[in-house]
This record gives structure tokens, sequence and C-alpha cells, in this order.
């Protein structure tokens, strides 16, 4: 096996398009567990821990945020809680405080498993992610980043070198149903992102499918009843009808499967408890702190 | 005047090099010329193997030897002992998803791993049996039953009862999770094979290990000083250990094997998964008439544990003129089963005390006030008094220290904004079990006495136990006493560490041990030219807190032995239960108090506190009971919401890793209370511990069911208690 | 492939390195380090956990390669000479230690987490101890042996 360890982005990319079968490492928390196993027995390893390029993050013109592949979860609680709140609580859940320290959003979009903790986040945000290779850089929305499970459009002599987020125009949430209170894999998972600037609203599904998933029927939802109802101008609280209206479109959205860690009707039921309860939490949000925010 | 250690908060002696690093688990070892092995599973349930392709693994980089049945290790059959009923490699009949079918050895470990996936077998396939409700019911094994005169059926005293409950539970397997994943080191010279392989009886697992391999037993040393958690699955010893040892033999060089946590799930045993009914009848005011356990467990082909929950669990609890326990064992294709950690009595109580509960509920009695009507102060079957019961005292201070009287009996009465609040409780039992042991005291130059039984310290705190004790006996400060523990080598006699048994059985043993020493201390000043003693007869001279003296004058026993160039004085004794203790029924005894919240939306089930009194008889050291009586609560919480390995119709294992097997973490951990009477048992031993390592787990699971139904209105029969099934 | 690795404050060398191995592997097995625990091979125990470059990480999940050039701190290089570390002798004397296989990644952990916070609440301690799994104690007396220390 080789073990390759580029110093800059430039090498990191020659030696992927040399060897496209070469398998990039960073945070180690997938791909280690693979080998540990002996599931999985690569030609070689690209350790992308050394590249600088992907370990740091900078604002955007645009007022959002470049992400670099390689920053760890630790990171981005520490010195991303403002700027990026959803991606930021999902990272708070993420394993032990050793698994946030080494694992990345790259690596979680790399492993594309529905569980990952990241995805509801990044769907709900409408973030794109940065493709690059010798060829050159395209930038894919996350929304037509995963093609199956643990599948997405990623080239063999591609990496994920970046995440790009808007700027949170508005209130994020994420919240996750797990077994124990720590250290536990998403039974079902759920981000949401309120965007007042264009009147929108995103969601993200996590652990209820073969891909994580957007719930396009109740963002179209609720998106018209804050219009039609003037909320966004003139925030009264939401009816009951209309947040459990929202968590049964979020439940419809979803694809399920029974398997140990629950059963496909109960992931469907607590969707609806999640979306209704992170909506609560980010209206409530919007209403009261919402124009500090946006400020 | 030295204070006594005994009942103290003590250190324990090996926490220093435990927190250091430095103390070594058996896969710590590296002896000069060390290769490595790795296992070879089957892929397949059930059938044989037609034949093994191992060229690409022999021509793998590093590889030393293959294994196979078509070259095999040789080893003897198992006979007699439970457990694992077949030699690995010694046929090509594949038992279950798992067995072992090859060994590769190579000079390292990763090479080993590697050739090892390179090895491909054919196999004849046959249908496996793997669901225990299809398969059943099972084989009966020893019925139980006492029924009241003129009482012609348990069903009879059943239908003629006010008020019947009839429970079902089930539960999946469960695994052990001790943290050291198994692991041997085996080292050959000449015709002697040291093995250092964790192990909660070293003599025992070092007779096995002779025995297997067809040498005599003094040729085989089995040390396990540090062992990374035992609870049962420690006690036999299981193939991959004799195939390690076997493979240093015909290698003529030290063999390391660690077995990969997946490994593990599969190699060594589980605990079987069960299903139980408790059908009670009682008056309208929940005094029982009546108590039928039945149960039906998995007992694999390949050999196992087996699972009989309701002997020493529903025989014992409740005073009742009808009782009939009838326990049934299913054949099915599944890796072996092992006991684990109360192995019987957690899953039994669970099934008896959830029962309880229910007759609580239709009955409107008070669970505590249930359990108090229906107090046994004699095994309801046998008619043997109990040695030392204070059940009831636990009762009391647990419900009083809990505020169990700020309970209400009306399910979903109590919130905390989103949360439902449960409390509930349930009682625990467990076998106290004195077995014959030995141990050694040798007054030693070094001015420190050494305190010896080969039984094992999984973590349990043996090796304080010993200092404590032996401190205790000859006076001297707990520092004095040097322990040891782990080595099959010490003198004969030493018990294992099961049956929460050791300080019950070794306890007399140490104390006897030391007193002969001293005698031996005493005679050989007496005797030695050199010593300023000799000559005085031995009742003139007496030992008084490592000093002996005599007409006036007081020598401590260093100066005593280097001057009479002695290095060390010695003596074992074996300590065995009195014959009157045949007439008593032996049992430690608790009672759990439980909160939990379960969030009304999504089912979450949490743990809030605990309180949890034990009747344990003497305890020689209060630190280590307290872990262990807590972090065996812990368990429960395993039992009840997290821990269930269910197997798949292929006899696969659905979750097989420390990913999807899911034990409490920290997070998880509520408050805990732990208290204990101070009842030294009379009739045990002149000490009077009665043991303590598994009581905590059994019906701390019960406790949170109960609450659980308490906070909610549902019982969940089916373990464990999940999300989905609070909706 | 060679290795080169300061640990605990010497610099190591080690020979003939599989690229795939962990970190975990190449202190127990080449570096004559065996406090470092190996028990679940996933990082859902911390059993490894070591310091790498001054962060606690699960050696399990660090690829050899990963390490070269790095300074790594075991549990074996926490206690100045004869004298343990704070964390250490706490966790002697609350009585948190049983077993003891997964004390060192734990004594690693809370060493960390009071570097990071010198008074912890008992939130914070349980949170930061979350991925270091125990079977024996129940978990409170590490608890307490984390109060313990920093107090002291």
């Amino acid at each position: 096996m080789d073990f390759l360890r580029p110093t800059s982005l430039a090498d990191a990319l020659s030696a992927k398009a040399d060897q496209p079968e070469a398998v990039p490492i960073a945070g180690g928390t997938d791909v280690m567990v693979e080998l540990n196993f002996d599931h999985r027995r690569p030609s070689a390893l690209l350790d992308l821990t050394r590249v600088p390029e992907l370990a740091t993050w900078e604002p955007t013109a645009d007022g959002g945020t470049r992400l670099g592949a390689g920053v760890p979860y630790t990171r981005i609680i520490t010195e991303l809680g403002a700027r990026l709140p959803g991606l930021a609580m999902a990272a708070r859940t993420v394993g032990s405080p050793q698994i946030r320290n080494r694992g990345t959003v790259g690596g979680n979009l790399g492993a594309a498993s529905p569980a990952g903790d990241t995805h509801p986040v990044l769907l709900a945000v409408d973030a794109a992610v940065e493709l690059r290779s010798v060829r050159g850089t395209r930038v894919v929305p996350v929304r037509e980043f995963y093609t199956g499970v643990k599948r997405s459009v990623l080239a063999s002599d591609e990496l994920i070198t970046a995440v790009l987020l808007p700027r949170a125009g508005g209130p994020q949430q994420f919240s996750k149903v797990g077994t124990r209170n720590a250290m536990v894999i998403a039974v079902c998972s759920f981000g949401l992102a309120l965007h007042p600037g264009d009147g929108t609203v995103g969601t993200g599904i996590g652990s209820a499918g073969p891909t994580p998933l957007r719930a396009t029927e109740a963002e179209w939802f609720l998106t018209g009843e804050l219009a039609d109802g003037d909320l966004w101008e003139s925030p009264k609280p939401l009816t009951d009808s209309v947040r459990r209206r929202f968590g049964e479109l979020v439940a419809e959205a979803a694809a399920p499967i029974d398997d140990v860690r629950g059963s496909a009707a109960y992931r469907r039921h607590a969707l609806s408890v999640l979306a209704r309860r992170t909506l609560g939490w980010a209206w409530q949000d919007y209403r009261t702190g919402g124009d500090q925010r946006c400020a | 005047m030295t204070v006594s250690p005994i009942g103290r908060e003590i250190d324990r002696v090996d926490g220093p090099l435990k927190v250091t690093g430095s103390a070594p688990y058996a896969a710590d070892y590296r002896p000069e010329g060390l290769v490595y092995a790795y296992l070879v599973q089957a892929t397949v349930g059930r059938g044989t193997v037609r034949g093994m392709d191992v060229s690409r693994a022999e021509a793998a980089p590093g590889v030393i030897a293959v294994f196979t049945p078509f070259h095999p290790l040789p080893l003897k059959s198992p006979s007699g002992e439970s457990g694992e009923n077949y030699s690995a490699l010694q046929d090509t009949a594949v038992r279950f998803r798992g067995q072992i079918i090859g060994l590769v050895v190579a000079d390292t470990f990763e090479r080993a791993r590697d050739a090892a996936a390179l090895v491909s077998a054919d196999y004849t396939v046959t249908p496996s049996r793997t669901s225990l409700a299809d398969a059943g019911p099972g084989v009966p094994q020893g019925l139980v039953q006492k029924l009241a005169p003129g009482v012609s059926s348990i069903d009879a005293a059943l239908a003629s009862s006010p008020v019947t409950i009839t429970t079902s539970v089930s539960q999946h397997a469960h695994h052990h999770i001790a943290m050291e994943p198994h692991a041997t080191t085996a080292v050959w010279v000449d015709d002697q094979l040291t093995v250092y392989c964790g192990a909660q009886s070293p003599q025992r697992a070092a007779a096995t290990i002779a025995a297997r391999l067809g040498v005599e037993p003094a040729k085989v040393r089995l040390i396990c000083r540090y062992t990374g958690g035992g609870f049962g699955q420690r006690s036999p010893v299981w193939n991959e250990a004799l195939l390690c040892a076997a493979a240093a033999r015909a290698l003529r060089r030290p063999v390391k094997l660690v077995l990969s946590r997946e490994q593990v799930f599969t190699a060594i045993g589980h605990r079987a998964a069960v299903r139980q009914t408790i059908r009670l009848g009682a008056e309208a005011d929940g005094r029982l008439r009546a108590l039928s356990h039945d149960s039906d467990g998995e007992l694999p082909a390949a050999g196992g544990w087996q699972m009989m929950p309701g002997r020493d669990t529903s025989a014992v609890a409740y005073r009742t003129p009808n009782i009939r326990i009838d326990q049934r064992l299913v054949t099915l294709d599944t890796p072996p089963t092992w006991s684990m950690r109360a192995p019987a009595e957690a899953p039994g109580m669970f099934a008896l005390e959830t029962a309880m509960d229910e007759l609580a509920v239709r009955t409107g009695v008070d669970p505590v006030e249930l359990r108090l009507r229906n107090y046994a102060t004699e095994d309801p079957v046998e008619g043997h008094p109990f040695s030392s019961k204070y059940l009831d005292e636990c009762y009391r201070v647990g419900a009083e220290r809990f505020g169990w009287s700020r309970r209400t009996a009306l399910p979903r009465s109590q919130t905390d904004g989103d949360w439902l609040i449960g409390m509930g409780m349930a009682s625990a039992l467990y076998p106290a079990w004195r077995q014959p042991a030995s141990a050694r005291a040798r007054f030693r130059d070094d001015g420190r006495v050494a305190v010896a039984s080969a039984t094992s310290d999984v973590g349990t705190g043996a090796f304080t136990m010993l200092a404590v004790v032996g401190a205790d006996e000859l006076g001297l400060p707990v520092s004095s006493i040097a322990a040891e523990v782990g080595d099959s080598a010490l003198p004969p006699g030493g018990v294992g560490a099961y049956g929460s048994s050791v300080t019950t059985s070794t306890v007399p043993a140490v104390q006897a041990a030391c007193r002969a020493a001293v005698k031996a201390l005493v005679q050989s000043a007496v005797d030695n030219p050199r010593s300023p003693f000799a000559g005085l007869a031995p009742a003139t001279v007496r030992y008084r807190q490592g000093r002996i003296e005599a007409n006036g004058r007081s020598v401590d026993f260093r100066t005593l032995l280097r001057t009479m160039g002695v290095p060390h004085v010695e003596a074992v004794s074996t300590s065995a239960p009195d014959k009157s203790a045949s007439q008593y029924k032996f049992h430690c005894f608790g009672a759990h108090f439980c909160e939990v919240r379960v969030h009304r939306l999504t089912g979450e089930p949490r743990v809030n506190r605990f309180t949890s009194v034990f009747d344990v008889g003497r305890v020689v050291n209060a630190k280590a009971a307290r872990g262990q009586l807590t972090g065996a609560i812990i368990w429960g919480i395993g039992h009840a919401l997290l821990e269930a390995d269910p197997i798949e119709p292929d006899g696969r294992f659905a979750a097989a890793s420390m990913a999807d097997y899911l034990v409490p973490v920290h997070a998880d951990t509520p408050e805990i209370d732990v208290h204990w009477l101070d009842r030294p048992d009379p009739h045990i031993s002149e000490f009077g511990a009665r043991g303590l390592g598994e009581i905590g787990l059994v019906s701390s699971a019960a406790a949170i069911g109960n609450a659980v139904f308490n906070a909610t209105g549902i019982r969940v029969h089916d373990l464990p208690i999940t999300i989905d099934k609070l909706l | 492939m060679r290795l080169n690795v300061t640990v605990n404050g010497e610099p190591r060398q080690a020979e003939d390195v599989w690229p795939g191995e962990s970190l975990l592997y190449v202190l127990r097995e080449r570096l004559g380090l065996p406090g470092s625990k190996n028990a679940c091979e996933q990082g859902e125990c911390g059993s490894c956990t070591v310091y790498l470059d001054g962060t606690p990480v699960c050696a399990c999940l660090v690829a050899a390669g990963q390490a070269e050039g790095r300074e790594v701190r075991t549990v074996e290089g926490l206690a100045e000479g004869e004298a343990l570390d704070r964390v250490q002798q706490s966790f002697v004397d609350a009585g948190a230690v049983q077993c003891g296989f997964c004390t060192p990644g734990l004594v690693v952990a809370a060493h960390d987490l009071l570097a990071r916070v010198p008074e912890p609440t008992d939130p914070e301690i349980r949170e930061a101890l979350a991925g270091n799994l125990c079977r024996c104690t129940g978990y409170e007396k590490i608890l307490d042996a984390v109060r313990l220390a920093a107090r002291r």
C-alpha cells in the first residue's frame, strides 16, 4: 500500500489524478474503521491532513463562508458557532470529543452515509460542495451531491476541497433522536433553515432514506403559509395546524426502513416531531431575536 | 493500635499501575521471537466445509503457517466441562456463522490479518435454526415444583386464585463487552507452556488448556494478573486460546492472538436469548397463592451455558404455597452461549418483578407493600431458613432515601414539561456461594507480607481484598501487604471469579493462612538458633502487629527473619464451608428504586436517578463495593433500554460491533444512591461476607421498566425498551 | 515505510511500518508502549486516547503515516517521574479504576478536559468523557475523580 502525503493542494490533486484509486483520509473516522476491520484494502491512502488549503475557512464576498473540507468539527463549534449556527449544532452531536477533534465535513460528504450528522443542515442551508481535480473546479449544490446509499457525484480523480455555505440570514436548527445521550448514530435527524431574505425555508432529513433528503413539499407548504399570512413582516406565533402539517409533510418526504436502531414507522413519527419542534424553536428565534441576528 | 481497614474506603492497590498504563494485560506481552495469529471464521450459518483454498494466503508476505480442518492443529475433544462442545479445526462441520475454521500465523499482525482475508472456503450449506420463537418449545431441564396438599396442579392453583396475572417477556442475546478483547500470548520453553490470557479462574483455565493440548497439568502456567473485565466471558477457555497455544507448540515460537472486537461477538459466548412467561395467582389483597415461571432459553448446537432463569429467582423470592418452575432449552445454530453477570438472575428477575408490578397495579396494592405481604423468611420450595435476610429493611431504607412516598400510582400523572416522569421499584436477590478456597501468607524479609490466592482480579478488587483482610488479620497497614492473584502457579485451590464468590470464599482462607503463618513464624522464632527467641516455648511467644514478643523483647518480623537468615516464613491454608451450612439458604438481597423520564412526543426514555439498598453481609472495602454495585446497576440501564443483538435468519448477529451494540455511556448515567446494610451473615463464615459483584444488576432493569410503566402507562415486555415501543 | 514520531518527548523511529496500520498499533507493537489500549478499533470506546500534537484523538483512527513528524503523548507520558499526574492520582483516590482497561484512555481524556476547562460542571464532564466507555464502574467514581482532580 502506498501512503501519499501531499503538502499542498496542487500536489494532492495531481496525486489523485495519478492514482484515482487512492483513498483520501483526513480524520480517519470512517476510513480507518474500514481498514481496521479489513473491510477495505486500498492500494493507496492519500493523507489530506498536511494540505493547508483544506484546513482553513474564510468569509466569501457575498457574506457566506467557504469551509475547507478538512476543518475538524471541534473548530466548527468553537470558531463558527455564530456564522454557521446549524452546522455547529450538528457538529456538537457528532461522536465524542476525540471524534470531533478529527472528523470533518469533507469526510462526512465523502462517506455520504445517510446517517452523517451534517447532511441535514447542509441541505437546509442549500450549501454547495467544491470539487477539484487537475481538470478544474466544479461547484455542486449539495442537493445534487448525493446519488445513492453512500454514493455521490464525486469523480475518482476529484477531491472534496470545500463546502460553500450561504450567509445565515435567519435562524437555523438541527435536532436528532438517538438511543443514548451521546455517542450515538442518529435514528433520524432533521435540519431546518429559515431564509427571511427571500421568504423561503430549507429542510434536510437524515437517517431516513437511502440518501440525505429534502422535504420539498414541506418547504413549499411553509413558504406559502408564511407568505400568505405576511408572517415574515409581522411574525405572529405559528398555528398548531401549520406546525402539524409541516411535520406531516416532512415525515411523508422520508423513505425510512426498519433496522436495529428503529422502525420505519417510528422514524416517520419522530421526524414529524423533530420538524414541529425545530420549526417552533426557529420561529420563536425569528420572532424574538431574528432582527439582531440579521443585522 | 492499628485501626482495622475492614469496611473502610480503601484505595485499590493495583490503581497506580493501571493509571500509568504499566499494568500488563494479555496482549501487552512481547516475548522474543513473537509471531501473530489471526482467525478465519465461517461465513455460513450451518453446514460443512467442503474445501479451502489457502494457496494465496500461504504465498502472502510474512506468512508462516495456515491451519485449517484440512491441516489442523491437534486438540483433544472437550470432556465434561460445559462450554463449547467441540475443538476447532478437528472436523469440517460448521455449527454457526463465525465458527473458527482457520488460523493464519505471520510475522506481523497486519500480515496475518491480510493473509486471513485471502483464505477462501467452499461450503455445503444446510438451513440454520436461529429463531427462538420458531424453533421452540424447548426440551425441559429439571422441573421445580411444590404444590400445597390437595392441589392437583399449578394450573388448578392459578385457576382458583381470585386474581391472576400472565406476563410474557423476551430478550435477545446480550454481550459481555468486557473492555479487553480476548487475547492470548503463548510461550513454550522446552515442554513448559506459559499462557498470558485473561481468565477468571487461572487454575481451572490452565488445567483445561493442559487437557486439551494433551500435556501434563504441571506443564501449563497461566498468568492473568491484569484482566480487562470478565463478567463471565473469561470463565471458560475458548477455542481461540487453545489454538494459539497449539500454534505456538507447532511452530516452536511464541504466538500472540488478539481477537478483533467484531470477532469477540461470535468466537466468545454471549448471554442466551430467552423468552419467559410468569403466571401469578393471588388473593385480592395481593398475597400469592401460586407462581409459575416458564422459560425457553437458547442453547447452541455448538454448546454453551444453560439458561435457567427461574431456579434461583422465582423459586426463592416470595412466600407462596404453590410453585412451578419449568425451564426449557431450545437448540439453535447460533454462536455459543455463556454466563454473563447475574446470568440467569437478571433475566429471571426482570420477568418476575415485571409480573409483580402488574399484580400491584391490578390489586391496587403499593409495590413495596405487595412485596412485604409476600415476604419469605425461608426458601419457599425446600423450606430452609435464609441464613440472614434483611430485605424488609432494604425496602424501608430505600423507600425513605428515594422518597417513594411521593410517587403516584396512576400512570402519566407526573410531568416535567414534555417529559413524563415515573417511579418504579423492584427487589433483587442473588445466591451467596462459598466454595472451598486456599490462600498463602508469607512473611518476607523485606518487611512485607505476601498474601496470595490463585483467583483473579477482573476489576472486582480481589488484590485489594487480600491486602485488606491480610492487614486486618495481621495488624499491619494495608501497604505492608503484597497481594498476589492471577497466576495458576500460586498454591492450588484458588476460586474462580464467578458467582460473586471470591470474597465470600477467600476471606476465610486468607484469615486461616495468616493465622497459620503467624504460628509458623513463632515456631521458626523458637526453633532457629540465631533467633533471639530460640529455645522458648511457643506458647510464651506472641505475635502482635508485625512484631514477635516474649520476655520483654519485641522484634519486628523483618529484623527477625534477617537475624535468622530466613528469607521468608509462610503457610498455606484451605477453608471450606461448615457442615451446618447445609441447613440454610444463602442469598443476598436488595431493593431498587428508580425514577425515569420519557419524552411525550419522541418516546425517548432516560433514567433520572436510582436508589438501591443491599443486604450483602459484611463488606470488606467500601470503595470497591460501591464501584461494583454502581457498575452493576448501570448494566441494568443497558439491559432495560439498550442492549440487544438479534440473530438474523442467516445466523448473523445484527449488531456485532460497538457502534451497533450499545452499552451505557457516561452521559447516560443518572444520580445513583447506593447503600448497604451492615449485617454480617452469621452462618456463611466467621467473617460474614456474602458477595456483591452481581446483585446490583439483578432487577435494576425491572425497576426501570416499572418506572417506565408508571410514567407512560405502557408496559414493554420485549426488551430493550426502545423509543418506538413508547409511542 | 519508516516512521518518525516524537513520543512523550522522545524522538522515536519505527521501521517497516505498513501505512494502513494505526498509530495505536505502532505505539503498542513497534514502540513498546502498550499503555494505550485496543478495545474496539472504531473510535467507539476511547481506550486508545492519546494526544496528537496536543489534541486528544483515538489512536486507532490515526493512520500511522499521518503521525509522521508529529508529537504524541500517551498515558505513559503523563506522570512526572514517580509522581503521578493529579488526574492519575485522583483516579486512584476516587476509586475510579476497576479492571483498568479503559483507564489509560479516560485519564488522557480527563487530563485534556481539565487543561481546557479547569472547573468543569458535571454535564461538561459527562459530555467530555462520553467517548470513553467503561463497563465496570458505572462512571460515578470517574465523575468523582475528575471533580477531585479539578480541585487539586
